[in-house]
């Protein structure tokens, strides 16, 4: 065997010591991500720490509570309506979604596969309302719900979220991508145009539906500000009307605020690690977040 | 089985009218083709026949009966998709089955009907199978058995073809030609494919801008074009058309086609007045190498330059200079001349055409 045959590997050996493991840009990279992961998740954890501490410990900022204890959950259920709230929250967020799902697609669909005089007008107007802050609409909203006696009920609380014009939009968008082809069969295999939209036209656009079902779900369990106004019996609250309560004018309970809120994240948390990647698909596909 | 007839027909979005007065009649049992160019309202004209869109003026019957004011499912009609349009949620069976559920049959006819589709389909396999695990053929040829469950008087079929390759273009042309001798039902079959028209139509109807250019069957499209439009969109390579005109020359008729070239004119070019502009109109098989062989007993000889060789295997096009003019010739696929030579070339003036220069109609 010559010099030169052994030299060669020898050179490439050296090669692949010379080459960096760790580049710089890599590690620079991978440091503001885990930097940013640990500001996002620290909060979270956080509060499940908290909710295992005493009440004479939540000022330390200390992660792991020093006498870990389960005296917040069982007072949290046992002494206050917190499982009423959970509830309430839960039919308002569900049926709210329901509604949006059913109303918004159907008027999308109509938006996206039919032509009629003022079409362009009517999404117009529909896409105006995204423009307008809800802080701007809880005063109208209020008088309405005096003047029709919906004030202190489930209505009350969800009239407001039964459609919505981020949802036409996102539906009308993607309506329009289905082919007008899958609409012209199903005619001539005679159906009707409310069973055009049930039968074929709704299950091509599954994505766009658990998409849209997570984003009014999630903003309807975490809604604070229009539950606050217009209740006022507390076994109608929301969680996070009910968490209200616990922080008083003078002392504020945070160990059963962070108890509350851990038990609140749970569905949500569960929908999220569910749907993951059709959250991230309608944000994709809209540009626009819920 | 039933007859269509289209009568009048008008077709206007807004102010645009882009069908204007169709008259057409399709006998019970025929396979008809419309063909144009891209937005000729040929799938217009197939969409107003299966009621997916509104027609502005004139009468469409299906049978006996008038369908003007009759939804699409009530017909009578099924039509075949070019994306072929079945439901990604459902399985073949479900989308066979589709229209029949819809219809509330009993559930052992729907079984019944859909296994006989998938006999004539070749589809007993695929049953169970979505859309998405199918290929382009098999695709269509569900797309296919949907239209044939439902039993209709007449099948429709917009562009069915075109998203296949060449390949199997080929064999669904075949398929669909027998399954009509199978299914026997009158057709109408959409397409922008003169190949397609031409292998498959009883007769065809070209279209263009919204008029019926000319009806026949495909060799009388082939063979008599009633105007350049016609000759130049049958026939594959297009035929060969050059502005020339009428002129004695030794006492007898002649064409002038550019500075140099005189061909004597055939009989039917006889009463051309001298002067006269015309569009002659040769196809590419009627301009043959000689090589060797006589040439036909009406043939006109020239030397022309051959410019360009298009070997095709069975026979090769040839891009000649002949006469200071531009022609498409063609040879056998074994002589394989060589670009930049010279050879003898036999047009066969009998197989000539003539349009007017204005008109572009035919001269007869």
């Amino acid at each position: 065997m010559s010099a030169e045959a052994i030299a060669t590997p020898l050179t490439d050996a050296s090669d692949r010591l010379s080459r960096p493991l760790l580049r710089p840009s890599k590690v620079l990279m991978w440091s503001v991500l885990m930097v940013g992961g640990l500001l996002m998740v620290l909060p979270f954890i956080f509060m499940v720490s908290t909710s295992l501490k005493f009440n004479n410990e939540i000022y330390e900022l200390s992660l792991l509570p020093k006498e870990p204890t389960w005296s917040n959950y069982q007072f949290l259920f046992e002494e206050t309506r917190f499982f009423r709230w959970f509830v309430n929250s839960l039919i308002i967020a569900t049926i709210t979604t329901v509604s949006v799902l059913f109303f918004d697609s159907l008027v999308g669909y109509t938006l996206a596969k039919f032509k009629f005089r003022g079409r362009i007008f009517v999404f117009v107007a529909i896409l105006s309302t995204l423009m307008i802050p809800t802080e701007m609409l809880i005063i109208p909203w209020f008088l309405l719900s005096r003047d029709l006696g919906w004030l202190d009920s489930y209505w009350g609380i969800m009239f407001p979220g039964m459609m919505t014009g981020f949802g036409t939009f996102l539906m009308k968008q993607f309506f329009e991508s289905v082919p007008d082809d899958f609409l012209d069969a199903a005619r001539i295999d005679g159906l009707n145009e409310f069973q055009i939209w049930w039968e074929v036209a709704m299950p091509l656009v599954k994505p766009a539906l658990a998409a849209l079902a997570i984003f009014i779900f999630l903003g309807n369990w975490t809604a604070f500000l229009w539950p606050l106004i217009v209740t006022t019996s507390e076994d109608l609250y929301t969680i996070p009307v009910g968490f209200a309560a616990f922080s008083g004018e003078f002392t504020t309970d945070w160990e059963l605020i962070m108890t509350g809120a851990t038990v609140a994240t749970l569905p949500t948390l569960l929908i999220f690690i569910m749907f993951q990647k059709f959250i991230i698909r309608g944000v994709m596909l809209t540009g626009l977040k819920g | 089985m039933a007859s269509v007839s289209i009568r009048k027909v008008y077709k206007s979005y807004g102010k645009v009218q882009v069908i204007h007065g169709l008259d057409l009649e399709i006998a019970h049992n025929e396979f008809v083709v419309l063909i144009g160019p891209s937005g000729c309202g040929k799938s217009t004209m197939l969409r107003m026949i299966a009621g997916l869109e509104d027609i502005t003026g004139g009468e469409i019957h299906i049978g006996e009966r008038v369908v003007n004011n009759v939804e699409p499912k009530n017909r009578n009609i099924a039509m075949v998709f070019q994306n072929y349009a079945l439901y990604p949620h459902m399985t073949v069976f479900k989308n066979i089955s589709f229209g029949l559920r819809a219809a509330k049959l009993p559930k052992h006819e729907v079984e019944k009907k859909v296994a006989e589709a998938a006999r004539i389909l070749g589809l007993e396999d695929l049953l169970l199978r979505r859309p998405s695990e199918l290929s382009g053929g098999q695709r269509q040829r569900v797309s296919m058995g949907r239209a044939i469950v439902r039993d209709p008087q007449v099948f429709l079929f917009d562009e069915p073809l075109s998203n296949l390759d060449a390949t199997l273009r080929h064999q669904m042309r075949t398929e669909i030609k027998l399954l009509h001798q199978k299914v026997a039902t009158t057709i109408v079959y959409v397409t922008h494919d003169q190949i397609e028209a031409m292998t498959l139509a009883d007769r065809i109807v070209i279209m263009r801008d919204g008029h019926i250019q000319q009806v026949g069957k495909p060799g009388e499209l082939y063979h008599n074009p009633k105007n350049t439009f016609v000759a130049g969109f049958i026939g594959s390579p297009k035929m060969n058309m050059l502005p020339g005109e009428a002129r004695s020359h030794n006492g007898a008729p002649h064409l002038a086609l550019g500075e140099d070239l005189l061909i004597p004119l055939p009989d039917r070019g006889a009463h051309l007045r001298e002067g006269q502009r015309v569009i002659m109109g040769i196809r590419p098989e009627d301009v043959v190498m000689v090589n060797g062989q006589a040439p036909g007993a009406n043939s006109w000889l020239h030397d022309a330059r051959i410019n360009v060789v298009e070997p095709l295997g069975s026979e090769s096009l040839l891009i000649l200079e002949l006469g200071g003019q531009s022609f498409t010739g063609k040879c056998a696929g074994r002589i394989e001349p060589a670009a930049g030579t010279t050879a003898q070339f036999a047009l066969n003036l009998e197989n000539m055409h003539l349009f007017d220069h204005e008109s572009e109609q035919a001269i007869n």
